[in-house]
């Protein structure tokens, strides 16, 4: 059979049930477009998790990328079902209508008795914001698929294959990703509901993890599994022109200004293994410590690595983790990126043992000299004896959905 | 496969004040524009709409009377249904949110054992805002007289699928068991394609394509019965003297449904749920290769189902016509969806992207036919 094309007798539209319904809705606190401006009010906000929260759906940016991590989170891949360009274009309409009702909030539409309920009713009558955020991005063979192959960001493909991983293709790429986060869990599982229920005929899921961040616990970044402080040095706002988002004039195609390339990797923690190392060693690996974050050559969290006077790293580790993925200098600045993981959990494996690890996702203006650059001087660090990578993807986090008329892709597909 | 399918849940007046949440007026008007409580019963039916204005309704629904019933909001014109609220019983109240823009609507009561009363008319005008699309009533008679078409169909085809199933009896009794293996599935697919008269055949639905699930010695279990019970002997080397009583009995069970049908009562909501219900079914049991005993046939018997639900909208097509305006998409996405299948090699060797496309079809299609049932719910229009 031949699968990834359409009959045009067919028609368009013909396989998504086309009723998206919008919402007018009420923006309490935001990271939208305008976050950069105020990054101060960004963090303020956060401390709203509990009231309801809207994070404005419509920028210059994707909303779910600068914020701080919400609580709850689903990755989920897709693959296209549908392979003419204008079916595509349809089917993003679809998500982006689905993805504006859902993160302003709101009634869902009352449809008779013509249809089954247009809403799951999972969270009550009313569907509230939830802080939640979607965040569409496509892989390369979006691109093959519908023979868009000039339009495909410059340096965007299947993700590579690193010297420590131990990838299962089933849990690899996908012709696009929805990243959905939001305060609680049954928010994003709503949103996941109702998005795939939209958009059955055009896309398929290929592969799905959920997230979760963990509190601050007492203070400060929250933890990943390995019982360490993660996420500490990502870059300040001001920094994401020149280190996350595509600009114009790149040497990228003009319609991904705005973008920005994103990495998930899924990384399970051998975690019973790890608990039996001792403390120093695990700090060692890492170069802080466990407690408090704190760089091995500081005291508080928030004290920069300081590794000029230290060449042969007897205060941190020339292997250390922190100290390979950013060894702080004026060459290898360019290089970092802003990660926004989240801990997972999968019950056990067959032997009995714990299957949780850390989501990875990054974004960043440039693949090659962010993240694959870090990943090859990880290479063989200490730190991958206890974790090993198993899937994920690199995707192009597409530029922001503007207003009410646009919609996800329109710049690539229009 | 066992085709587990829907009785209709508990009537008005067998629940206790269950409350049914409709859900809520449009996105485009939050506010609500009245709050008005309206009389559910046989003498003030409809009353207490004093101040109709365009927008979002909430209305606090009220049984005052003695019985429970069901109540419509319809157009006064028309008696087209908006909304329902089924069932509600005596001295139950309950919300029903719904935008309404100009038109002229009343409500309708159905009280349990009384002729259904239309409340007074009521006419909003001006506003912006839109009403859902109203459905007309289908009434038990509209559906019976297609449940009957649907049951001489399938009368008409126990004849070809008793001749099959002799015949793949009379392999097996000679120990021929190649030939069983290709008279099988003849057979099988046949059965497959009646998948909206299983609830007339009764508990012989189950002798004759039952799975072993529930059965506490699963396959080895000897009240596992029928085709697969057939296939996975026929699959797994079982020999001649093993499957001559399987094959005995299924051929027994299959001459007794003529007789069965004929004395069935079939419930008329059978066919507009079965027309949704026979594609979740493939995609329950068959799409995810639960039922493949080892003939490999899985997308064959879905393009079977899918042939079944032609069926079944061939019948409904006459109620359906006026009603449902996607009803041509969905005839066309049927069609495609069937000839995809039938095209597609076997379950185990599709790659990943062909079982995607099947599975992005099938579950299309699936979305497509879930309106049908609520359109075609029969609802009291008498009087």
């Amino acid at each position: 059979m031949n699968t990834r094309r359409s009959d045009p007798a067919l028609g368009r539209r013909q396989f998504l049930r086309g009723a998206a319904g919008a919402a007018a809705g009420v923006a309490l606190a935001g990271y939208g477009a305008d976050a950069l401006a105020h990054p101060d009010a960004a963090q303020a906000a956060d401390a709203s998790a509990g009231a309801d929260r809207t994070i404005p759906f419509h920028g210059r940016h994707q909303a779910g990328i600068l914020p701080p991590r919400q609580a709850a989170a689903a990755f989920v891949a897709f693959d296209l079902t549908v392979s003419p360009p204008a079916e595509a274009a349809d089917l993003l309409r679809e998500i982006t209508a689905r993805a504006r009702f859902l993160t302003a909030g709101g009634t869902p539409p009352n449809l008779g008795i013509s249809a089954p309920p247009s809403d799951s009713g999972v969270l009550g009558p009313r569907v509230p914001a939830g802080g939640l955020t979607a965040t569409l991005g496509v892989g390369a063979s979006f691109f093959d698929v519908l023979a868009l192959g000039p339009r495909r960001p410059v340096r965007l493909r299947a993700m590579d294959t690193f010297p420590n991983d131990d990838l299962d293709p089933a849990r690899c790429g996908g012709d696009l990703i929805l990243q959905l986060c939001a305060d609680s869990r049954d928010v994003v599982l709503h949103a996941l509901r109702d998005i795939a229920r939209h958009t059955r005929g055009g896309m398929q899921v290929r592969w799905r993890i959920d997230g979760f961040d963990s509190p601050s616990r007492p203070t400060g970044t929250s933890r990943n599994l390995l019982g360490f402080k993660d996420g500490i040095a990502n870059p300040a706002p001001a920094e994401s022109d020149r280190l996350i988002w595509v600009v114009p004039d790149s040497g990228e195609p003009g319609w991904a200004a705005g973008g920005s390339y994103q990495v998930v990797r899924v990384i399970r923690m051998l975690v019973e293994f790890w608990d039996r190392v001792t403390i120093s060693e695990q700090e060692r690996m890492f170069g802080r410590r466990r407690d408090s974050g704190a760089p091995l050559s500081g005291s508080r969290e928030s004290d920069a690595p300081d590794y000029t006077d230290d060449p042969k790293g007897s205060a941190i580790p020339l292997d250390a983790h922190i100290r390979l993925a950013n060894p702080r200098t004026t060459a290898t600045d360019a290089s970092r990126m802003l990660r926004r993981g989240y801990n997972y959990d999968l019950g056990t494996d067959i032997d009995g043992n714990l299957d949780m690890g850390l989501v990875f996702t990054a974004f960043q203006q440039n693949l090659d000299r962010q993240f694959v650059a870090v990943q090859r001087r990880l290479a063989d660090e200490p730190l991958v004896d206890y974790i090993s990578p198993v899937g994920g993807g690199y995707f192009f986090a597409l530029p922001g959905v503007r207003d009410a008329s646009d919609w996800y892709g329109r710049a690539l597909l229009a | 496969m066992p085709h587990p399918h829907r009785t209709r849940a508990a009537g008005a007046g067998a629940a206790a004040a269950l409350v049914i949440a409709l859900a809520g007026c449009t996105a485009a008007s939050p506010t609500t524009s009245t709050a008005p409580t309206i009389e559910v019963s046989v003498d003030r039916c409809g009353a207490g709409w004093t101040d109709p204005v365009p927008g979002a309704q909430r209305f606090t629904v009220r049984n005052t009377d003695s019985r429970a019933g069901e109540v419509y909001l319809t157009d006064a014109r028309t008696g087209a249904v908006y909304a329902e609220i089924d069932p509600l019983a005596a001295g139950a109240t309950t919300q029903l949110d719904i935008p309404l823009g100009a038109g002229s609507y009343a409500f309708r009561c159905a009280m349990d054992d009384e002729q259904t009363v239309i409340g007074p008319a009521v006419t909003i005008t001006g506003g912006a805002t839109t009403s859902p699309a109203p459905v007309r009533a289908v009434s038990q008679a509209d559906l019976i007289d297609a449940t009957r078409q649907y049951q001489s169909y399938v009368s008409g085809r126990l004849p070809l699928l008793k001749e099959l199933t002799d015949t793949l009896r009379a392999d097996v009794a000679r120990g021929d068991l190649a030939a069983a293996r290709s008279d099988w599935l003849p057979a099988h697919l046949l059965y497959e394609r009646l998948g909206a008269a299983y609830g007339g055949f009764g508990d012989l639905d189950a002798a004759v394509n039952g799975l072993p699930d529930g059965l506490p010695r699963g396959v080895e279990d000897p009240d596992w019965t029928g085709f697969h019970r057939l296939e996975y002997g026929l699959w797994h080397r079982q020999d001649a003297a093993a499957l001559r009583p399987v094959a005995d009995r299924l051929a027994a069970s299959v001459a007794d449904l003529a007789a069965t049908l004929a004395q069935a009562q079939l419930d008329p909501l059978t066919l507009s749920l079965r027309a949704h219900e026979i594609t979740e079914n493939a995609l329950q049991f068959e799409l995810t290769g639960r039922t493949d005993y080892g003939s490999g046939s899985g997308l064959a018997t879905v393009a079977a189902n899918l042939d079944g639900t032609t069926t079944v909208l061939g019948i409904l097509r006459p109620l359906l016509a006026d009603r449902d305006p996607r009803l041509p998409q969905t005839l066309t996405l049927l069609d495609r969806a069937r000839k995809d299948v039938a095209a597609a090699p076997p379950l185990a060797r599709l790659t990943r992207s062909q079982r995607e496309h099947i599975d992005a079809e099938i579950s299309q299609l699936a979305e497509e036919l879930a309106p049908v049932a609520s359109m075609l719910e029969p609802r009291r229009a008498d009087r």
